[in-house]
């Protein structure tokens, strides 16, 4: 009755190929930018795909609220033909919700993610996120259902927490790939560590090796304190996996896989300048937060990170910055391109 | 058919410990193993933090192609913002005549259109479409900081435009 027909798959834009091939192709591993809560938006992916991210999730999206409520979906997801490759993020506990929420985005993106993943207690209440690596049947059951109806037209990862015990882990993951998902993401760090607890690559290498034993050749993507280009090449090294995704790396220095070392003014310039053209009401607080953690890792100095934190609306907060800095618009010669900020006055610095 | 009994999940050391214990020092780490009432509608049981099961609701096939018929005929889909959709004014204008204003997305996706101009020194253009949402929004209760901000617009544009 509907078309939910998955988006054609093709080299540019199917990420299990991208995964598989970016060693060959560009003498690197597949770069990925992972699912923020809330920051993940349209406006962060555009800026992060203009600085070599071949991959871009969405936040985690409830398949319960988004199947039942139009109001989730508008604040959840907004695309646009710029937007792929794709991973839409997903929050489920039952496999009705996956498979009713897979004919609602299929259309709309490259891949599912599923999130077992998150350690919010109130999620894990629920038996969604890493609730469910205590939960292999469920994961099963939810990555069987998606693949059975879809096959190779959608493509279907699950990213994973690991285990106290690594066996378990090993195991959720020979479960998961006998399901059918097309790659794992492993997060090196148990539901319990802390995120300021450096990840545990020697788990995700352990891990891996095991599943590369199982299945030769099948795709995993390592996730965990990637923050700078040479980590890329590190974490896949020591892991000996496909793809690095970075999160808490990108959100603070969106081009980190151009070996920028820290934030460039050019991509606050850039991100500005879609936060402005795809705003569909997406709440001023993300968009200051964003500049806040990217002004952060360019070591702005704190009493004017102070006055940013000041600025209450879009047009106060352009103001504040077109009052301190040169911020060049998209049809400004040099647009995007510098590397250091140009302060207009210096503000007793 | 009889409700289900709630069982728990695996804990992070696979044993069969408590689920409230203090774990790693951390209060109350048990996970929930959500039932499976109802696999046609979704309907689950899952357990509150107090320890009380509690039933998430299924959705029935007509609830859910209503929803279907709503993502697809009416929205089409997710939204969609291209680059340069707000360069069309008549598009805002068919909103503001259109679009319920009491809803703060709706609201909040028209201002879009003024910050955007404001951001790219189109204050001519700000200015006239902060007229046209104040006129339209002014009397709707407890949008003050939106207010505020399309006014403050709208007194920027004039007294950079008076110095043009």
């Amino acid at each position: 009755m509907y078309n939910t027909t998955p988006k054609p798959l093709l080299k540019e834009n199917d990420p299990l190929y991208i995964i598989q091939s970016r060693k060959t192709t560009h003498n690197r591993p597949a770069t990925i930018a992972g699912p923020m809560v809330r920051y993940s938006k349209l406006p962060f992916r555009q800026t992060c795909r203009d600085y070599s991210v071949d991959i871009v999730y969405t936040p985690m999206i409830l398949a319960r609220e988004f199947v039942r409520n139009k109001n989730a979906r508008l604040s959840d997801f907004s695309t646009n033909s710029k937007d792929t490759p794709l991973i839409v993020q997903v929050g489920v506990n039952n496999v009705s919700d996956i498979l009713k929420f897979a004919d609602m985005v299929a259309p709309y993106c490259d891949g599912i993610g599923i999130n077992c993943g998150c350690p919010i207690k109130e999620q894990v209440r629920e038996g969604i996120g890493c609730a469910l690596i205590y939960n292999p049947d469920l994961i099963c059951s939810l990555v069987k259902a998606v693949k059975e109806k879809y096959h190779d037209k959608l493509r279907l990862e699950t990213k994973i927490r690991i285990h106290d015990d690594l066996n378990q882990t090993i195991e959720l993951c020979k479960k998961i790939i006998d399901s059918g998902a097309d790659w794992i993401t492993i997060h090196g760090r148990t539901r319990t560590t802390r995120s300021s607890t450096p990840v545990n690559l020697e788990a995700i290498k352990t891990i891996t090796a095991a599943i590369k034993d199982y299945k030769p050749n099948y795709p995993v993507v390592a996730n965990g304190d990637c923050f700078q280009y040479k980590d890329l090449f590190e974490i896949s090294k020591i892991t000996n996996t496909d793809a690095v995704m970075s999160v808490r790396g990108v959100l603070a220095n969106p081009s980190l896989f151009e070996n920028h070392l820290k934030c460039p003014w050019g991509c606050i310039e850039i991100f500005i300048n879609w936060s402005f053209e795809y705003n569909n009401g997406i709440p001023f607080q993300l968009f200051q937060h964003h500049l806040f953690c990217m002004m952060e890792n360019m070591m702005i100095p704190k009493h004017l990170i102070k006055q940013l934190m000041e600025t209450r609306t879009y047009s106060q907060l352009i103001d504040w910055i077109d009052e301190t800095f040169i911020l060049k618009r998209i049809d400004d010669p040099g647009f995007g391109q510098s590397i250091e900020p140009t302060y207009r006055q210096i503000k007793s610095i | 058919m009889g409700i289900p009994e709630v069982t728990e999940a695996i804990s992070a050391q696979d044993v069969n410990e408590d689920s409230f214990t203090k774990l790693n020092g951390r209060k109350n780490q048990s996970v929930t193993k959500p039932v499976t009432v109802d696999s046609e509608t979704g309907e689950i049981l899952v357990r509150r933090a107090t320890g009380k099961a509690r039933v998430r609701r299924g959705q029935t096939e007509e609830e859910y192609n209503e929803q279907l018929r709503q993502y697809f005929t009416e929205e089409n889909g997710p939204t969609r913002t291209e680059p340069n959709f707000m360069d069309n004014v008549n598009d805002f204008d068919e909103k503001l005549d259109t679009m319920d204003l009491s809803i703060k997305q709706n609201r909040l996706r028209l201002q879009a259109y003024p910050q955007r101009a404001y951001y790219r020194r189109n204050y001519s253009i700000c200015k006239d479409l902060c007229s046209k949402l104040i006129l339209k929004v002014k009397d709707i209760p407890k949008i003050q900081r939106e207010l505020e901000e399309l006014e403050y617009m709208q007194n920027q544009c004039m007294l950079r435009l008076s110095k043009e």
